[in-house]
């Protein structure tokens, strides 16, 4: 962007505000350019570019991985919203690809098979902001201190069933509430509890609040789901498979935008549910194997 | 609820998603009485407005057309108004490429993320330019920022980077390519509350049902 060679590109301010401007907003799953615009036209704040969506991914099996080049490129001409694309967690061969195709934002993503089982990529590393998941605040905290500019809750992808999500935003919003109750000294042992570096949680103490986004996403398939976890605290949601494995996902894009933006107002949200048709099948979390969960990835 | 011209003017930023929370924030700083703004009767309520940095798209799709057009008679009637970004975007009389114009009450044309992608977001010194501000140097944050690409006759530049213009004004009309809501540079919130107190002194606000205030000192 750099016109007359000043700028400086890269910075925590550039990469978490990216993030801030996507606040209130969906950013949707698409696998194609005419997914995109659908979503684009229906209102989404951005899209995240993946060959499969994880409904598939999970009834697929096999190991999931970056997406063809040539898919995501098509996907940013097909739309003037921000583009994301996900890599595996440990990845950073695949995080460089999808920086040099210039997507804007990484999601170092559980809902591809890990590269590496106990390193994340180096997040300060790239240009590229990236967003990570986290089940709880101390995971959070940790993916921040690799770099990540913005936060979702995992959930678990691709089961249309909300209640991981859930779990996950009470947890990473009932732990900083916790941490603006301790004393001073109470916060050293909090840190080492949280696996987290003990400035990170002084500052998260003192602001109440993450120093970056926090949105949603995990099986978030309805309006009222996007709701809930708006009311819960979120800022805005991903939608990965509830749009495009249901019935119409045109009207159903724009219905998650609608009760997003308006999430207090159950008139609103009683309105945008109106003759929908058939939401996702969802999956009951006891009937999947351990070995099945995707957010139990990358902690 | 009445507000005397020396009291907090109140300024609403148009909170249909975006870097709302950021411009709340620093308007209060700067002693407004800043307020979410998200549908008509609460627009209607406001004697200055800040359009805030997000997608363009989102905007037009999700705000609904009784808040578009809402926005578009307000802001032409000469409501005071800053936009940021997506602001700028939402306020430029034309938009590369054929777009609709949201209000098109400024007389600029825009390149929509005319810097460039993500990649090329950047921090950058821009320079205000008198009249508008003597003091010369701040730091500009473009995320995804939208290029001015025509400056009308009757639109100062308020400042620039390199030799583009990125801060424009008409009126009481401001926007810029680039977000000082994530800096703490407060010279263009200042302008916008001193903007509002003025309009509230000249107009009261008739949409609040206070009738005019004219010559109240």
């Amino acid at each position: 962007m750099a016109q007359d060679g000043n700028g400086q590109v890269g910075t925590p301010r550039v990469k978490a505000g990216l993030a801030q401007m996507l606040k209130g907003g969906v950013i949707m799953d698409v696998t194609t350019p005419d997914q995109a615009k659908v979503a684009e036209e229906a209102g989404a704040a951005a899209v995240m570019a993946l060959e499969r969506i994880p409904a598939d991914i999970r009834k697929d099996g096999g190991v999931s991985r970056m997406s063809d080049p040539e898919m995501i490129r098509g996907i940013q001409e097909a739309v003037t919203i921000p583009v994301m694309a996900k890599c595996r967690i440990g990845h950073f061969v695949e995080a460089q690809v999808l920086q040099s195709l210039e997507v804007d934002y990484i999601d170092e993503s559980e809902v591809l098979t890990p590269a590496d089982e106990a390193n994340h990529v180096d997040k300060h590393a790239f240009t590229i902001p990236f967003v990570c998941g986290a089940t709880d605040l101390g995971e959070a905290l940790r993916r921040i201190t690799e770099g990540a500019a913005m936060i979702r809750s995992k959930g678990e992808a691709g089961t249309g069933n909300v209640v991981e999500a859930v779990r996950h935003m009470r947890s990473i919003l009932g732990g900083i509430r916790r941490l603006t109750t301790l004393s001073g000294e109470e916060l050293y042992a909090a840190a080492k509890e949280l696996r987290a570096p003990y400035e990170l949680v002084a500052q998260v103490a003192r602001d109440g609040r993450l120093p970056v986004v926090l949105f949603t996403a995990g099986g978030i398939a309805t309006p009222a789901d996007a709701a809930l976890m708006m009311q819960l605290g979120a800022e805005g949601v991903f939608v990965g498979s509830g749009i495009f494995s249901s019935g119409d996902p045109a009207a159903r894009a724009r219905a998650i935008v609608e009760a997003t933006r308006h999430f207090d107002d159950p008139a609103v949200i009683a309105r945008v549910s109106t003759s929908l048709g058939p939401a996702m099948v969802g999956i009951e979390m006891d009937t999947l194997a351990p070995e099945a969960l995707l957010h139990t990835r990358g902690l | 609820m009445t507000h005397g011209p020396l009291a907090r003017p109140v300024v609403g930023v148009l909170s249909v998603h975006g870097a709302v929370a950021e411009h709340l924030d620093a308007l209060r700083r700067v002693g407004a009485d800043a307020r979410p703004v998200g549908d008509v009767d609460g627009l209607g309520r406001v004697d200055g407005l800040v359009i805030p940095g997000g997608e363009s798209t989102v905007l037009r799709l999700a705000a609904g057309d009784d808040l578009l057009a809402a926005l578009r008679r307000r802001v032409a009637a000469g409501l005071p108004t800053f936009g940021t970004c997506a602001g700028l975007i939402a306020l430029a009389r034309d938009i590369d490429g054929g777009e609709e114009p949201i209000t098109g009450v400024l007389d600029v044309a825009v390149n929509r993320n005319g810097y460039g992608r993500q990649v090329a977001s950047c921090e950058a010194a821009v320079r205000y330019l008198p009249p508008f501000d003597t003091d010369g140097d701040g730091l500009g944050v473009f995320i995804r920022a939208p290029r001015i690409t025509r400056v009308g006759a009757d639109v100062d530049v308020v400042a620039t980077w390199g030799d583009d213009p990125v801060a424009v004004r008409q009126g009481d009309v401001l926007a810029t390519a680039y977000h000082p809501e994530l800096t703490d540079d407060e010279r263009l919130h200042r302008w916008i509350v001193d903007r509002a107190r003025a309009y509230h002194r000249d107009n009261g606000n008739e949409d609040r049902g206070e009738g005019r205030r004219v010559g109240a000192q």
